[in-house]
């Protein structure tokens, strides 16, 4: 069981890895870099039913991407509603192009997120309530995304520079412990779906970079 | 030329598509908000109701007393292997005419957890019942169990006996006090019947009970006459008389011990066997 463990912490880094290597060339950011490069909605996925957040191109060849994201689930689906904040870290191996301004291509992503629960029965740092190390905290979730993506870029100089559209499936550290614990959990239970559209205001890879260099 | 740059652009878009197809439909659940969401399937609501009534059913047919088994098995946590394991063999013994989880049946009280318990459970050929453990009241998990398996604290009468349900958790129900006077009231006719059970997550030694609240349990199974008190909570069975008094506690201890309990009942006696699987 452990060596299964070991094995995919070990895949995850890789994949965290490879991404930061490739990024190594110099990024010339036509935007402040607090800025971000899109605009990330999404339905579903594990980290909430809407999901809204801001996304940032680490590197110029776009294989990097960070996303930071809110999401929000209702009532309905649970006890109360659930706020979680999300952080992904996403690669992309190549990109393919489909068209004049057209792109597929396909995601890979590693995320975290942490909920904001009511009570003593979600934390991150045990309540008062239990003696030391009775429970493991439960407040963090490990995501694994994969999917693809595809982009249609607007031709000009427009605020939206390009829109994305992307579907990826997902599973978190619970189910993957789950599928490795057990036997009667097949791999098609661990996995859903989440749906997302970019929309992105500064596409790098394009004259805009330009824009900075006449400043200097 | 073009031929073969598009015949390339064909194969990698063909390629993505194929994955992307095969990713989506190898879905079972399309869409999850959450790992912490407490939506329970409509065909996984309210079980224990549902396993009452065909109890009930068996009850009523107005035969006269005979002998019977009932089957015990607590702390299945994320060990659902073990639980299918126990299943089985419960399910080889034709004469267990119900099935008792001791509580805990989840780890962190989410919701994917007790739905692969209770795809596991729900291959046992005769009802089940459980009881909430501390561990079933994590995250959401209080909601999903009043949603899936109905009321907290219930009882049950089988052949002139009763079976009390007790949720005993205090921690992780916010250091709520135990509904020590509906236990109280349960047990007031007690003499009425040939044996009474009580069923509770935490043995009244353990470490949410504090010196108070043990004594009151105490005092109430020696004062009602309760046959056993029955628990889970700790991972090694245990069978005795823990305070020196009248009352035997048992504990049933986790599946992955790879044994269960049977209650066997007769006319005017009742045992409990360990059962290796």
């Amino acid at each position: 069981m452990t060596i299964k463990w070991n094995m995919l912490l070990f895949a995850g880094c890789l994949l965290m890895l490879s991404a930061i290597s490739s990024a190594q060339d110099t990024v010339l950011f036509y935007k402040k870099p607090l800025v971000p490069n899109y605009i990330n909605t999404q339905f579903a996925g594990n980290v909430g039913a809407m999901v809204l957040g801001a996304g940032y191109r680490m590197n110029r060849a776009r294989t990097l991407e960070w996303v930071l994201a809110y999401g929000y689930t209702p009532k309905y689906e649970a006890a109360r509603r659930i706020h979680t904040i999300s952080f992904k870290n996403i690669y992309i191996p190549f990109e393919m192009k489909i068209g004049s301004d057209c792109f597929l291509f396909p995601v890979l992503s590693v995320g975290i997120s942490r909920q904001f629960p009511k009570g003593n029965k979600i934390f991150i740092t045990l309540p008062n309530t239990y003696p030391k190390g009775y429970y493991a905290p439960n407040a963090f979730r490990f995501h694994l995304n994969a999917g693809a993506k595809f982009r249609k870029e607007f031709a000009g100089k427009r605020f939206i520079e390009a829109v994305e559209f992307y579907a990826e499936t997902t599973t978190n550290d619970l189910y993957l412990n789950y599928y490795l614990k057990s036997r009667s959990v097949r791999l098609s239970n661990i996995f859903s779906t989440a749906l997302g559209m970019n929309l992105v205001m500064y596409n790098l890879k394009k004259p805009g970079i330009i824009f900075l260099k006449n400043r200097n | 030329m073009v031929f073969n740059s598009l015949n390339k652009y064909v194969t990698k878009y063909l390629l993505v598509s194929i994955s992307i197809l095969l990713v989506l439909s190898s879905c079972d659940k399309w869409f999850e908000y959450s790992p912490y969401s407490a939506n329970v399937p409509v065909k996984m609501r309210q079980t224990t109701t549902r396993c009452l009534n065909k109890i009930s059913e068996m009850n009523s047919s107005g035969f006269p007393f005979t002998r019977f088994k009932i089957a015990f098995i607590s702390d299945s946590h994320l060990n659902f292997d073990d639980l299918e394991d126990a299943v089985e063999a419960i399910n080889r013994d034709e004469e267990v005419v119900f099935t008792i989880h001791c509580g805990d049946m989840t780890d962190g009280g989410m919701l994917a957890e007790y739905m692969i318990s209770w795809n596991i459970a729900d291959k046992l050929r005769r009802p089940y019942l459980t009881v909430t453990g501390n561990h079933d009241c994590l995250a959401n998990g209080e909601y999903i169990y009043q949603e899936m398996f109905g009321p907290k604290d219930y009882s049950l009468e089988f052949q002139q006996c009763k079976f009390v349900f007790f949720t005993d958790v205090i921690w992780e129900l916010n250091n709520r006090e135990p509904d020590f006077l509906w236990l109280d009231n349960e047990l007031k006719f007690s003499t009425q019947y040939r044996h009474v059970f009580v069923i509770a997550h935490i043995p009244p030694w353990s470490d949410q009970f504090s010196p108070l609240r043990t004594v009151a349990y105490r005092m109430m199974m020696h004062d009602h006459g309760v046959r056993y008190s029955v628990h889970g909570h700790h991972h090694d069975p245990y069978l005795g008389y823990y305070f020196s008094d009248s009352i035997p506690y048992l504990v049933v201890g986790s599946v992955d011990k790879r044994g269960y309990y049977e209650l066997v009942v007769e006319q005017d006696s009742c045992w409990f066997n360990r059962i290796q699987y």
